[in-house]
């Protein structure tokens, strides 16, 4: 039976009270309840379960209180959200000793010192080696970066991209000092070229985002330009990053400011031909017969692309690289020349018959 | 032969669910039934067995009930909608077949008890007439809901730049050549497939007034296109959290033009929140700049990395504030020292919102709002206009709110509420009488034993 009971053995018999009621005899005692019991035993268990149910409907009126407020919770929330972020801001300026660019309308990108933000803390401060960058719309509109890879251009058009990015969400930078002219947008077209399994895209791919950029870029776009050409032939890509040059100076276009950098060194050419376009390298040293990077910027072309050192330092067999070196210089002597110098006054393509001209004939003519 | 009763109440309740897993309430366990069965068993790598279903053996598998909500999660995480079937009567007083019904439909957008996951899964409603597209963005969270539209030849990239968790549209549009493109790029969304006419205007125009209880929308300056969105979304709302939420604020037009566009390539490609090889666990942009310490403040860092202002004010305004805040360590310190234990109180909003608010939640409200006037102290001294107009965005008095908190609740409240021990002793004297009466009889009784 439920509820609570006294139970007394047969041998106390006697002992039991006339207020005692019997409801239930066992085999050898007899359980009881009095009064006095019936009623504690309903404030109990009812009790109990009143409780209960009394919370949950205080709570449900608690929780009602909330939902009236829920504007007001909103509104503190928000505050504290942003509060928390321009804190982060600040934090984080400290302790990468970041500091406040200069926001305006200039078309100019001007940074001295300039790092990149995850990899400085992957290198430490101090060795990272912090690079300038000069970028306007006049004659250094396209900064033409000729170097191999691992010498650091990649790292440097991706913190050129975060730095004005930093800037534009209202951060400090990493660098010593900048001056950044609004961007309205930033455009990409940088190979995951640390990873050819995943990253690499086909040449068809590349030319689609490449079409989308020179489609949509503006007066006051950024533009960051890597290995453009390179999923095609020599001579072709050679043409397509050429004529893609000539299209992001041309006096009539948009004229972006833009970070163009390619292996191709034959792309360079003395600056007073191509008006808007300044030569870039990344330093490099040569330390018995090895390669050495510097990761430092400096104006200029590459006078070689290195494309031989990086295989050593790769690992390729000896004899290869030896004879490669055979072959370039017999290209060369040979004087091959795969880019003719625009004809001033005129725009588009400055190759008459591209698909005549291959790597070891002579260009033609005018 | 025929299907068990209980078989027939289940089939009942999964043709009202189609779309969904149907987590049906037996016991002490939750057990999905039939086709749903064996995928859910091989996601939750759960044993795959039968049951009779009086017309052969029914594939089931199943979860412990208090358990349930990981299992969900992970479900809800692989891009499937949870319906959770409940037993709505106590099954010791039922006669026959418990009752049971659907008290909750779980998807990526409404999943805001989770609390493994800070993140902003986004619920967009998407409808087309002609060549324009409408699009209306929900952020469960905070619950801004914003419109726009885009053109035939925009409306793809707009939709990879959003990446929704969740898309509802109508059954037409989900077949389009548009929406198949984006659903074959992103292989967890949930899209919800509303009949064709729902996107019929005035219906969609009864929907917002409902919903908000507006008079005429003429303020809200929707299109025709972006109503249906806007329906869509409220729609969505209403058939899946059903009650209603006051957290979701009016709609508000999304001015393009405001802030950088960035896109997916260019994300990836300076690498801000993914590594560019998934299977090198690099360093992001934003684990770099991400020292916030409020959940909220985290998801407003993306919000803020996704979209660089295109004004110089608006620029300098955040700087000046930042700046302040360099210049002077002391305020810095202050500020994070009182950030350091705030909760996330806009999810928390979004579950009271919808009644999904458990006595612990309370407590980490009541918390939170506790600590509110120490970041007010913290910012006592401010100059720069940014920080001054939050400073007086969070003198909102929610004080009578506070206190009602403090006074309810004991200090550390359980989890669930079924089991009691959520209300402070001196809020409700019935509460209290009723509770020494509890344990005043036992008392007694003890003390009767003596005797």
């Amino acid at each position: 039976m439920f509820g609570y009971y006294i139970e007394i053995s047969n041998t106390h018999r006697a002992k039991v009270p006339a207020d005692y009621t019997r409801k239930q005899t066992l085999a050898n005692a007899e359980r009881f309840i009095t009064p006095e019991l019936k009623e504690y035993e309903d404030q109990i268990l009812h009790a109990e379960e009143r409780a209960l149910s009394l919370e949950q409907s205080l709570f449900a009126r608690l929780c009602e209180q909330v939902v009236q407020q829920v504007r007001a919770i909103q509104t503190v929330a928000s505050a504290i959200a942003e509060v928390d972020v321009l804190a982060c801001f600040a934090h984080v300026a400290v302790r990468q000793q970041y500091v406040r660019p200069t926001v305006t309308e200039e078309p100019v990108i001007h940074i001295t010192g300039g790092r990149h933000p995850v990899v400085e803390t992957l290198l430490g401060r101090n060795t990272f080696i912090a690079n300038d960058v000069r970028l306007d719309r006049g004659t250094q509109q396209l900064l033409l970066l000729t170097a191999p890879n691992m010498s650091g251009k990649s790292v440097y058009l991706r913190q050129t991209a975060l730095i004005v990015l930093f800037a534009q969400i209202g951060s400090f930078v990493p660098a010593q000092a900048a001056h950044i002219g609004m961007v309205d947008r930033i455009f990409t077209r940088i190979g995951a070229s640390d990873n050819l399994a995943l990253g690499e895209s086909t040449f068809a791919v590349e030319m689609i985002e490449t079409a989308q950029i020179l489609n949509y870029a503006t007066t006051r776009s950024l533009l960051l330009l890597d290995e453009i050409g390179r999923g095609t032939s020599t001579s072709d890509g050679l043409s397509i990053a050429r004529a893609i040059i000539e299209f992001l100076v041309d006096p009539h276009g948009p004229r972006p400011r833009t970070l163009f950098a390619t292996h191709f060194h034959e792309l360079t050419e003395p600056q007073s031909l191509l008006s808007g376009v300044a030569n870039f390298t990344f330093a490099v040293r040569e330390w018995k017969n090895e390669v050495v990077f510097l990761y430092q910027v400096i104006a200029g072309a590459a006078d070689q692309s290195y494309g031989i050192h990086v295989a050593k330092l790769a690992g390729l067999p000896r004899s290869v690289t030896e004879r490669a070196e055979d072959i370039l210089k017999g290209l060369e002597e040979k004087g091959v020349d795969l880019i003719r110098p625009p004809k001033r006054g005129r725009r588009g393509a400055t190759l008459d018959n591209p698909a005549q001209l291959g790597l070891f004939s002579r260009a033609q003519d005018t | 032969m025929a299907l068990t009763p209980l078989m027939e109440q289940y089939l009942a309740v999964k043709r009202q669910y189609a779309d969904a897993v149907v987590f049906f309430r037996l016991g002490d366990f939750y057990e999905v039934f039939f086709d749903d069965a064996p995928p859910v068993a091989t996601l939750l790598d759960l044993t795959l067995t039968a049951r009779d279903g009086g017309e052969g053996k029914v594939p089931m598998c199943g979860v412990p009930h208090h358990a349930v909500q990981g299992y969900v999660a992970r479900l809800v995480k692989a891009g499937k909608k949870v319906a959770l079937c409940e037993q709505v009567e106590d099954p010791k007083t039922a006669k026959g077949l418990v009752k049971r019904e659907v008290t909750r439909v779980v998807t990526p957008s409404t999943f805001i008890e989770n609390d493994a996951d800070p993140s902003s899964p986004l619920l967009v409603g998407v409808h087309r007439i002609d060549q324009q597209w409408g699009l209306a963005s929900l952020e469960p969270n905070t619950g801004v809901l914003q419109f726009w539209e885009e053109s035939q030849g925009t409306i793809a990239d707009a939709l990879e730049r959003l990446a929704p968790s969740e898309i509802v549209t109508t059954k037409a549009l989900a077949a389009s050549d548009i929406m198949q493109q984006y659903c074959a790029t992103s292989l967890t969304v949930v899209v919800t497939r509303l009949d064709d006419w729902s996107g019929e205007s005035t219906e969609s125009v009864e929907t917002i007034r409902t919903f908000f209880h507006l008079n005429s929308l003429r303020a809200l300056e929707l299109e025709a296109v972006s109503t249906a969105a806007v329906a869509f979304v409220l729609k969505f709302l209403q058939g899946h959290m059903q009650t209603t939420l006051p957290h979701i604020g009016l709609p508000k037009r999304l001015h393009l033009g405001t802030t950088m566009m960035l896109g997916p390539v260019v994300e990836r490609s300076l690498e801000l929140f993914r590594p560019a090889n998934p299977d090198y666990r690099g360093k992001t942009v934003c684990d770099v700049l991400d020292e916030t310490l409020t959940p909220m403040g985290g998801r407003l860092l993306r919000v803020w990395l996704r979209n660089p202002l295109l004004s110089v004010a608006a620029i300098h305004h955040r700087q000046s504030a930042v700046e302040e805040i360099v210049q002077q360590p002391m305020l810095l310190e202050g500020i994070r020292t009182a950030l350091a234990s705030f909760r996330d109180v806009e999810r928390l909003a979004a579950r009271f919102s919808a009644r999904v608010a458990t006595p612990k939640d309370a407590a980490a409200l009541r918390d939170s709002l506790t600590r509110v006037p120490e970041v007010d102290r913290a910012l006592a001294s401010v100059a720069a206009p940014l920080l001054v107009a939050h400073r007086q965005q969070l003198a909102v008095d929610l004080s009578v709110l506070q206190e009602a908190l403090v006074r309810a609740l004991v200090e550390v409240p359980p989890l669930h509420l079924r089991d009691g021990g959520v209300i402070a002793p001196g809020y409700d004297a019935e509460l209290d009488r009723l509770r020494s009466l509890a344990s005043d009889a036992k008392q007694w009784l003890a003390d009767l034993q003596v005797r």
